[in-house]
């Protein structure tokens, strides 16, 4: 394998990674976004009843 | 603050890990170097992040994991300077500070660019990231908050 592909492969790696990281983050959030308005909302109707 | 702390220093050293060795073994003949202060400082540093997400990812809340994960956070920040100050101290595999213009050391103006400009877009991602984990760390606490408050009125 050359120095350039090596490089690369290194590149490639680096970028996966954070790329991963950046989904798990996006995908947690809308999830976690979800969930708190839905209790948010049965609290609030709570409140009103 | 550590739990954005922690997971960023995780990926970060593991991007330079991870990349590192595959580089190293293109220009140096080998993947890692055990007598490099600087390498075994870095892994150190990030066996030590590995170790916060980790613990704080599976152990009770509690005192004495608080002050363990405190403990161990500041031995870390105890490492940073150790690390930056590695290839000055000790030169086996890494050259010193290149950057620094003197008769021995310095730069090319295109090379220098590049790096200014590697250095202030990783900044910038590192600020992004850093305030959309921020935000989710905030919006989990305020859920979980919600949640008890939930439970302990069904629960009279």
């Amino acid at each position: 394998m050359s120095g350039v592909t090596e490089l690369g492969l290194a590149y490639a790696a680096l970028i996966g990674l954070l790329g991963a990281y950046v989904y798990r983050l996006v995908t947690r959030l809308a999830d976690v976004d979800a969930r708190l308005t839905a209790v948010e909302d049965t609290v609030s109707a709570e409140e009103n009843e | 603050m550590i739990c954005t702390g922690s997971d960023l220093a995780l990926l970060f050293g593991l991007g330079v890990v991870i990349s590192g060795p595959i580089w190293g073994s293109a220009e140096w003949g080998v993947p890692w170097d055990w007598g490099d202060l600087r390498l075994n400082t870095y892994g150190l540093l990030t066996a030590v992040s590995l170790f916060l997400v980790l613990a704080r990812g599976s152990q009770p809340d509690g005192q004495g994991t608080r002050d363990t994960i405190a403990a161990i956070g500041l031995f870390g920040f105890a490492l940073v300077p150790v690390t930056a100050l590695a290839t000055t101290w000790y030169q086996e595999r890494h050259p010193g500070i290149v950057i620094i213009e003197s008769e021995e050391t310095g730069l090319a103006p295109e090379i220098l660019n590049v790096l200014l400009l590697g250095f202030a877009s990783f900044l910038l991602l590192f600020i992004g990231l850093a305030i959309l984990s921020d935000t989710l760390q905030r919006m989990e606490s305020r859920l979980s908050h919600l949640q008890r408050q939930l439970d302990q009125e069904v629960t009279h």
